[in-house]
C-alpha cells in the first residue's frame, strides 16, 4: 500500500507540478502521506507480515498465496471446451479432480484410491472390455454437495453429446476417451441418443465399455479415466440421466435450446469444483484466475491435498517475464524454453532470492512435411533436408545450450528412452552433410536438369516422375511472422548456400498462425505448401496411431502408400501391447521410432530443457514434465 | 446552423456506408477460412463425414457461402440493430467481448487526456510568454525529444526505470490480482496500476501539444489587438488569457477536440506493453486471430467517432470564434 501511495504521489506530483508548473515552484512540499491504513495488501512480496522465520533452518510455511505467471494469455473461459488456451487449461486442471484414474510421477496411469472403492474389469464376448466402478461414499464437491456415479456418467454424456459439441459449439475439446467407447461415434454424431458404452448402474456405480477395436491398449487405464461434473450446475434442474438397456441417456428435454442459457452462465463461473482448488474469480483486467483451496478435496491418487490456500494464475507477457518475477509481481514463471530468457533467469538466481528447477520438455520444435505431394513426398528429399540443416548448431543457438537434439518423436523424460538408450544412440542422427544430402537425392533420381538432361551441377535438380513429367526440387514453406525459429530456419537452411549447391530451393511464405494451421491441416494434394515449422508436445498416453491413420484427417504429415501403412501398423502395434507388458511395449515403441527416423516426416529441431524460475520462498516445487503444466506440482508446493 | 448540422449528418451517413463497404469487402477477402478455424479441433475426433458436416454448419452460420453483397446486407442489418456479431475466438457475442475493454480504454484515455491538457496548455502558454528564455529553450529541447521518441521506447524505458529499478509502479496489468478492496482502496489500487501507463501516455503526448500551443500563442501575442490591450493598461494576465489565448485557441481547438474524441480509441502499443484490457488491444487480437466480427465492429466504432469528431470540431469553431458562422 505504501508503494501504491508513493507511486500515486509521484503521478500527482508530476501532474500538479507540471500543471502548475509552467515555471513557478515545483511542488516544494511533498504531500507526504505516510499514513497508510493498508487494509489489504494481497501481494505476496517481500513485505509479508507473517510469523514465520528461517532461523536455524526452521522453515515455517505460511502457505497463504502463490502467484504463478504464465506466458499464455488467459481468456476467462476456464472450461477447455470452447476456447483452449494452455493457461486456461492449467487452471481448469486445478479445479478438476476426483478422477478414477490419474497419472503418477513416472507417467504411469493408476487407479485413484481416493475415489475408486472397487473396480471390476470384465472381458466381454465381443472382445470389448467393461470397467465397472464403484466410487467411495462421502465424496463431495467444493460446495459440499455429494458426488455420485451420475456425475461421472454426466461428464461423458454431456461433453460428447451432439447438442453440446455441435449446437453449443463446445468443440475445442471433447470428453477425452469417449471416442474409444462402444457407441461413441453414434452418440456424438446424433445417430443415437443413448451412449451404448456408458451405464449408470446405481447411485455409486457406473461402467464404461471400451470397444474391441481399441483393445488391447497398453495405456488401458487411461481410457477409463473419468472425472465428475455437476449435472445441476451445467443443466437446468429438470434435466436428468436415465439408464436404459442400450446405455445411459439424457431425458428428452436435453436440447441445446433448453440447456443453452444455463451452460453459458456456468461456463464462466464454474464454482462447483472437484479438484484440489475451487474457482473463485477471474479478473479480466489482471488476466488472472484466483483459485482457493477446496476443503472437500480428499486428495489425489497419493492422497495429497493442496498446501497453499490461494493460487493466482496470471498472464505475463514474454517481454517482461523476468522483470515481473524480479519485482515480485509474480512468484513464479514456468516452462521457460528460450535460451536468452533462461540465461537471464539464471543470472537472476545467481543474484540471490530466486531459485529454479529444470526438466525436459515432452515435445519439440520441428519442421513438418506434407508427405503426399510435392518433392517432400519422397523420403530422400526429407532426408536431404535433415542432412542440410545443422540441427546441433540450431538447437545450441536457439536454446543457448538448454536443449537437446532428438532424432525422433520422443522426449528425454520418457522411460522408454532410458530403457533403449543404446538403440536411441544408434538412430541416424543425420549429422550435417551436404554430401550425404546429394547422395540420397541422386539415389532417388533427382539427377536431371529442367530440360531432362543430366544434372549439370548447378541450379535446381529435377526428377522424372512415373507419368513422365519432371518435378523440380522446390519446396514451398509456410511460416508465421515474428517467429524467431522461422528466422533461424531462413539463415540456417533456406539461405544456406549448401542447399542451393545441392540443387534444392526452399521458398518461404509468411502468414498468420491461423493460416499456418489451415495449411498444416490440409492433407489434400492441392495444398500449395509442403513444409511448416512449429512445435508439438507428446501426450500421455503416448498414442500416435491416429496421427498416422491412412485417410484420417489427423494424419497431418499425410504419409501414404506402403510407407504410411507401415508406420501406422507400427504405431498401432505399440498401442496393442497388453497393459503392464513394459518390455514388449518398449520394443514396439523402439521399432516405431526407428521407422520414423528412417521416414523423417518431421525434422526435430530442438527439445528444450524447460526451466521454472521462482522466488526462494517457494519450496517443494517439482515438475516431472509429464503433465505439460504445473497443475499437479502446485499441490505439493509450500510457501514460506 | 441546424440545416448545416443536418447536411453534415447526411454526409456522415454516406461516408459511414462507404467506409463500411470498403472495410467489409477488405476483411472478407483476407485469405483464411474462419469456419475451418472453428471446427479444426474436431478433426480426427469425429468421422470425416461428420467433420465435413460440422464444417459446413460453421460456414452456414458465418454465411460464408453467400455472395459478398448478401453477407454485407446481413451484417449491416445486424449492426444497425446493435448486433455486432459473434467472436470466433472468444465464442461469445462481440458486444460482450468488447464492453469491458471499451470501458477501460475510455477511463484511461480520459485521465491521460485531462492530464496532458492540464500540463501542455499552461506549459505552452508560459513558454510562449517567456519565449527564448532558458526555461523555454529547455522545454523545446525536451518536447522535441519526447515528440521524436516512439511511445514504445518511452514505455520500455519507464518500465525499466520506475518498475524494475525504482520499484515504484507495477510493470503491467490494471489491478492487483484477487484484490478484495472496494471503494477508495480499489481506486487507489487501480490508479497504482495505471500510474505508469498514464505517465507514459502523458509524457508521449506532451511534446506535440506543448509546441502547438506555444506556436499558436506566439502568433497571437504578435497581434495588434494584444498590443492594444497592453496599451490600454490591462493586466498581463488578462491580456494573455482573455485576449491572446482565446484567439490562439482557434488553431488548437481541433487538436483538443480530436484528443477528447480519441478517448474511445485504444492505444494498441500502450495497451499491449502494459497488458491493459483495452479496445486497442482487442482490435489487434481480432486482426491477428482473424476474428473479423470483433475487428470490424471496432473499426466501425472508430469510423463513427472520427466522423462525429470532425463535426464537433467544425461546430466548435463557430463557438470559439464569433467571426466564424457555420450556416451553410
Amino acid at each position: 500500500m505504501k508503494k501504491k501511495l508513493v507511486s500515486l504521489l509521484l503521478v500527482g506530483v508530476l501532474t500538479a507540478g507540471l500543471a502548475a508548473g509552467c515555471g513557478t515552484k515545483e511542488g516544494e512540499e511533498n504531500p507526504n502521506n505516510n499514513d497508510n491504513n493498508n487494509t489489504e495488501s494481497s501481494e505476496s512480496n517481500e513485505s509479508n507480515d507473517n510469523t514465520e522465520s528461517n532461523d536455524d533452518e526452521q522453515i515455517t510455511y505460511s502457505n497463504k498465496q502463490i502467484i504463478i505467471g504464465d506466458i499464455t494469455e488467459t481468456s476467462g473461459d476456464i472450461t477447455p471446451y470452447w476456447t483452449n488456451n494452455a493457461s486456461d487449461y492449467s487452471a481448469f486442471k486445478m479445479i478438476t479432480g476426483l478422477g478414477t484414474v490419474e497419472v503418477d510421477r513416472d507417467g504411469k496411469w493408476v487407479y485413484n484410491e481416493q475415489v475408486v472403492k472397487d473396480v471390476q474389469e470384465t472381458e466381454n464376448e465381443d472382445g470389448s472390455k467393461t470397467w465397472t466402478y464403484t466410487i467411495n461414499d462421502g465424496l463431495k464437491y467444493s460446495d459440499g454437495s455429494a458426488v455420485t456415479a451420475k456425475d461421472y456418467v454426466f461428464q461423458l454424456l454431456f461433453w460428447y453429446s451432439n447438442e453440446v459439441v455441435t449446437d453449443l459449439e463446445a468443440s475445442e475439446a471433447t470428453a477425452s476417451n469417449c471416442q474409444y467407447y462402444v457407441g461413441g461415434d453414434a452418440y456424438l454424431n446424433g445417430e443415437s441418443d443413448t451412449f451404448e458404452g456408458v451405464h449408470l448402474i446405481d447411485e455409486m456405480t457406473f461402467s464404461v465399455t471400451v470397444d474391441a477395436a481399441n483393445l488391447p491398449y497398453y495405456y488401458g487405464k487411461a481410457l477409463v479415466s473419468v472425472t465428475p461434473d455437476p449435472i445441476h450446475s451445467w443443466c437446468p434442474e429438470d434435466v436428468d440421466i436415465v439408464e436404459t438397456e442400450d446405455g445411459a441417456k439424457f431425458t428428452d428435454n436435453f436440447t441445446a435450446e433448453h440447456i443453452g442459457d444455463t451452460v453459458e452462465a456456468y461456463r464462466y463461473n464454474p464454482t462447483v469444483c472437484s479438484g484440489p482448488y475451487m474457482f473463485t474469480s477471474y479478473d479480466a483486467n489482471a488476466y488472472a484466475y484466483t483459485l482457493t483451496k477446496n476443503p472437500n478435496f480428499p486428495g489425489n491418487y497419493e492422497g495429497q491435498t493442496a498446501n497453499i490456500e490461494t493460487v493466482i494464475l496470471k498472464y505475463v507477457a514474454e517481454d517482461t517475464l523476468l522483470d515481473q518475477l524480479k519485482t515480485g509481481a509474480v512468484d513464479m514463471i514456468t516452462a521457460i524454453g528460450t535460451g536468452d530468457t533462461i540465461e537471464a533467469g539464471l543470472d537472476l538466481v545467481a543474484d540471490g532470492g530466486f531459485d529454479y528447477i529444470t526438466y525436459p520438455r515432452a515435445g519439440y520444435g520441428m519442421i513438418s512435411f506434407k508427405c503426399n505431394q510435392g518433392p517432400t513426398q519422397f523420403t530422400a528429399v526429407r532426408q536431404a533436408v535433415m542432412y542440410l540443416l545443422d540441427r546441433n548448431a540450431f538447437a545450441q543457438n536457439f536454446t543457448a545450450g538448454h536443449g537437446v537434439v532428438v532424432h525422433g518423436p520422443y522426449g528425454l523424460q520418457q522411460w522408454m528412452v532410458n530403457e533403449h538408450a543404446e538403440d536411441i544412440e544408434a538412430l541416424n542422427a543425420y549429422n550435417y552433410s551436404p554430401e550425404n544430402a546429394v547422395a540420397v537425392l541422386e539415389e532417388d533420381g533427382w539427377v536431371l536438369n529442367e530440360d531432362g538432361s543430366d544434372y549439370s551441377g548447378e541450379g535446381i535438380r529435377y526428377k522424372k516422375l512415373d507419368d513422365g513429367t519432371l518435378m523440380p526440387l522446390i519446396i514451398e514453406w509456410f511460416s508465421t511472422d515474428n517467429n524467431s525459429v522461422s528466422d533461424m530456419i531462413v539463415t540456417t537452411l533456406q539461405q544456406n548456400p549448401d542447399v542451393a549447391a545441392a540443387g534444392m530451393q526452399i521458398n518461404q511464405t509468411v502468414g498468420s498462425f491461423n493460416d499456418l494451421i489451415q495449411y498444416y491441416y490440409d492433407n489434400t494434394t492441392e495444398n500449395p505448401y509442403q513444409m511448416f515449422n512449429l512445435a508439438t508436445g507428446f501426450g500421455n498416453p503416448y498414442d500416435v496411431a491416429y496421427s498416422f491413420e491412412p485417410g484420417s484427417a489427423s494424419n497431418i504429415t499425410a504419409l501414404v502408400g506402403d510407407e504410411g501403412q507401415e508406420i501406422y501398423d507400427l504405431a498401432v502395434a505399440m498401442n496393442r501391447v497388453e497393459e503392464g507388458d513394459d518390455t514388449a511395449y518398449g520394443e514396439a515403441w523402439m521399432a516405431f521410432i526407428q521407422k520414423w527416423n528412417e521416414l523423417v516426416p518431421e525434422v526435430p529441431l530442438y527439445s528444450n530443457e524447460f526451466h521454472d524460475f521462482f522466488s526462494s520462498k517457494i519450496h517443494d516445487w517439482d515438475e516431472d514434465g509429464y503433465n505439460n503444466d504445473y497443475s499437479s506440482a502446485v499441490l505439493y508446493a509450500n510457501v514460506e | 446552423m441546424l440545416k448545416y448540422i443536418a447536411k453534415r449528418l447526411v454526409y456522415m451517413v454516406g461516408v459511414f456506408f462507404v467506409v463500411s463497404v470498403i472495410m467489409f469487402v477488405l476483411f472478407n477477402n483476407v485469405p483464411g477460412d474462419r469456419a475451418l478455424n472453428q471446427v479444426q479441433n474436431m478433426r480426427g475426433k469425429v468421422s470425416n463425414e461428420r467433420f465435413q458436416e460440422m464444417y459446413q454448419q460453421a460456414r452456414d452460420k458465418l454465411g460464408l457461402d453467400d455472395p459478398i453483397p448478401v453477407r454485407y446486407v446481413k451484417w449491416m442489418g445486424n449492426l444497425l440493430r446493435g448486433d455486432l456479431g459473434y467472436s470466433t475466438i472468444y465464442k461469445k457475442d462481440v458486444k460482450e467481448v468488447i464492453a469491458e475493454p471499451l470501458r477501460n480504454t475510455i477511463l484511461i484515455n480520459i485521465i491521460a487526456t485531462v492530464l496532458a491538457l492540464a500540463i501542455t496548455i499552461p506549459l505552452g502558454i508560459f513558454c510562449a510568454v517567456k519565449k527564448f528564455s532558458k526555461f523555454d529553450n529547455a522545454v523545446q529541447v525536451f518536447t522535441i525529444v519526447g515528440y521524436s521518441v516512439p511511445i514504445y521506447i518511452i514505455a520500455l524505458v519507464f518500465i525499466y526505470l520506475f518498475s524494475v529499478k525504482l520499484g515504484i509502479f507495477p510493470i503491467s496489468g490494471m489491478n492487483t490480482p484477487n484484490f478484495q478492496g472496494t471503494g477508495f482502496a480499489f481506486l487507489v489500487d487501480r490508479l497504482y496500476y495505471l500510474g505508469l501507463p498514464l505517465l507514459v501516455m502523458t509524457v508521449a503526448s506532451l511534446g506535440g501539444m506543448t509546441r502547438y500551443v506555444r506556436a499558436a500563442m506566439i502568433d497571437a501575442l504578435r497581434m495588434d489587438y494584444v498590443r492594444t490591450a497592453r496599451a490600454k493598461g490591462l493586466k498581463e494576465k488578462v491580456v494573455i488569457y482573455s485576449h491572446a489565448w482565446r484567439n490562439a485557441l482557434l488553431s488548437v481547438i481541433t487538436l483538443i477536440i480530436g484528443w477528447f474524441m480519441s478517448i474511445f480509441m485504444g492505444s494498441i502499443i500502450v495497451e499491449q506493453v502494459f497488458q491493459i484490457n483495452g479496445i486497442g488491444l482487442m482490435y489487434y487480437k481480432g486482426l491477428l486471430g482473424q476474428d473479423y466480427d470483433i475487428a470490424l465492429a471496432i473499426q466501425m466504432l472508430y469510423c463513427v467517432i472520427t466522423l462525429i469528431s470532425n463535426l464537433v470540431t467544425d461546430l466548435s469553431y463557430g463557438i470559439v470564434d464569433p467571426r466564424v458562422r457555420i450556416n451553410k
